[in-house]
């Protein structure tokens, strides 16, 4: 069947996710775009997946909800995108995108705060498979479906990951230590 | 100082924490005054009916396999005490047509006189440009989808009726229109953002596609070479 919205619970929960994250998937796609017109058809597109995998969402507004949401949209931006330009790879079209300054927070402590950015700002092909297993508890066969990857690939985005995120964390220790070390 | 060590531990621990961080940021930026286009709001308006038909769709086939199953039960009991039995496939049936709300009610009264095994047809001219990309078959519903390369959807399916059966399609369409069919006639809905689904009934099946922006041509061919080329 093509969609599979069976029940009128699902068909409710449809609506509500609608109506509260449209807005939130209309910034994600447009991030990806930059154009209104192309954001909404790839916002479109992202609800008619969501029609099809109604049950991996729930309608609370927590972390992993909007995630997953934006995660769905991003991926069809990105569809748009390569269907309309006929790039081939999606790696090219994933770091093609420029995101505005990376976020930075603030916490109790430097270090924290530190490895909080480092998170924050992985880079984006790296974010939404890491944000979708970590946070969101999916395995590695829906992150690949949900992000339109191979299941191999969301293996060695996480590995490479993983390494990115030491090499980081290493440097930021590394800094932190100079800092300590000149502080004497 | 401890060195971090980046395990998956470590991860499940720190990324909510940082989703959290990151969601706040992005919401900041989100404009909620944002007013989406009318074609938008059309389209998706549009995908809630096509979930509705689904949902309706699912239902009847569900429907629909239950009685499946209990007539195969039933047929199993009658061949313990009988060895002559009727096939409960139906080839001729009446239809009820009602309109309930913003839909069409497709009631069937079988009269399950006739014995006919099922038999499912794949559409033999299917407009140029689109390819099968998923295929359906189920026990009384068959169902081809077909896709272009701008990604345009064409379903074409196929219902062996069985009695009390009822399909619901939208009805708040734009135009109406019959298309002749080898002295039958096929029922077309158009609607203002172009999807169009067309309905016909012949032998014990019912057809319906389901496309958006296709010609009347296009929709009477499929009919032609799906309905009587195979028969």
């Amino acid at each position: 069947m093509i969609l599979m919205i069976d029940t009128p619970e699902d068909k409710r929960k449809f609506v509500v996710l609608y109506d509260k994250y449209r807005h939130l998937m209309m910034k994600t796609a447009l991030d990806v775009l930059h154009d209104p017109y192309l954001a909404e058809d790839a916002t479109h597109n992202a609800f008619v997946r969501l029609v099809r995998n109604i049950d991996k969402v729930d309608e609370s507004e927590d972390a992993p909800t909007k995630l997953y949401l934006a995660a769905c949209a991003r991926n069809a931006a990105i569809d748009l995108y390569r269907k309309r330009s006929s790039q081939v790879k999606t790696e090219t079209m994933l770091e093609n995108v420029v995101e505005k300054d990376g976020y930075v927070t603030y916490i109790e402590s430097d270090l924290e705060n530190s490895v909080l950015d480092i998170l924050k700002n992985l880079p984006l092909k790296y974010r939404d498979v890491f944000m979708l297993k970590y946070v969101n508890h999916m395995e590695n066969r829906e992150i690949a479906e949900v992000c339109g990857i191979q299941e191999g690939t969301v293996r060695q985005r996480i590995a490479r990951g993983k390494v990115i995120i030491e090499k980081k964390i290493r440097e930021m220790e590394g800094n932190l230590n100079g800092e300590n070390t000149g502080d004497r | 100082m401890e060195k971090i060590q980046v395990t998956d531990e470590w991860l499940y621990r720190y990324m909510p924490v940082a989703a959290e961080a990151l969601l706040a940021d992005m919401e900041k930026e989100i404009d909620y005054r944002y007013e989406f286009t009318a074609g938008f709001e059309k389209k998706m308006k549009r995908l809630m009916r096509w979930e509705r038909r689904g949902n309706a769709r699912n239902k009847v086939y569900r429907v629909g396999r239950r009685f499946v199953h209990i007539a195969a039960a039933s047929i199993m009991l009658l061949l313990l005490f009988s060895m002559s039995i009727e096939a409960c496939r139906i080839a001729f049936f009446d239809t009820i047509k009602t309109v309930w709300e913003d839909s069409f009610l497709y009631q069937y009264i079988a009269d399950g006189r006739e014995d006919e095994k099922p038999e499912f047809h794949v559409p033999a001219y299917i407009p140029e440009g689109y390819a099968l990309v998923e295929e359906n078959v189920m026990e009384v519903i068959a169902e081809y989808v077909y896709e272009n390369r701008e990604g345009v959807l064409l379903i074409c399916q196929q219902e062996m009726i069985i009695e009390d059966r009822t399909v619901v399609y939208d009805n708040e369409y734009d135009e109406k229109a019959y298309l002749p069919l080898n002295g039958y006639s096929a029922e077309m809905y158009r609607y203002e953002d172009g999807t169009v689904y067309a309905y016909f009934e012949f032998g014990s099946s019912i057809y319906t596609i389901f496309a958006r922006q296709l010609s009347a041509g296009d929709i009477e061919q499929i009919f032609l070479h799906w309905v009587w080329e195979q028969q």
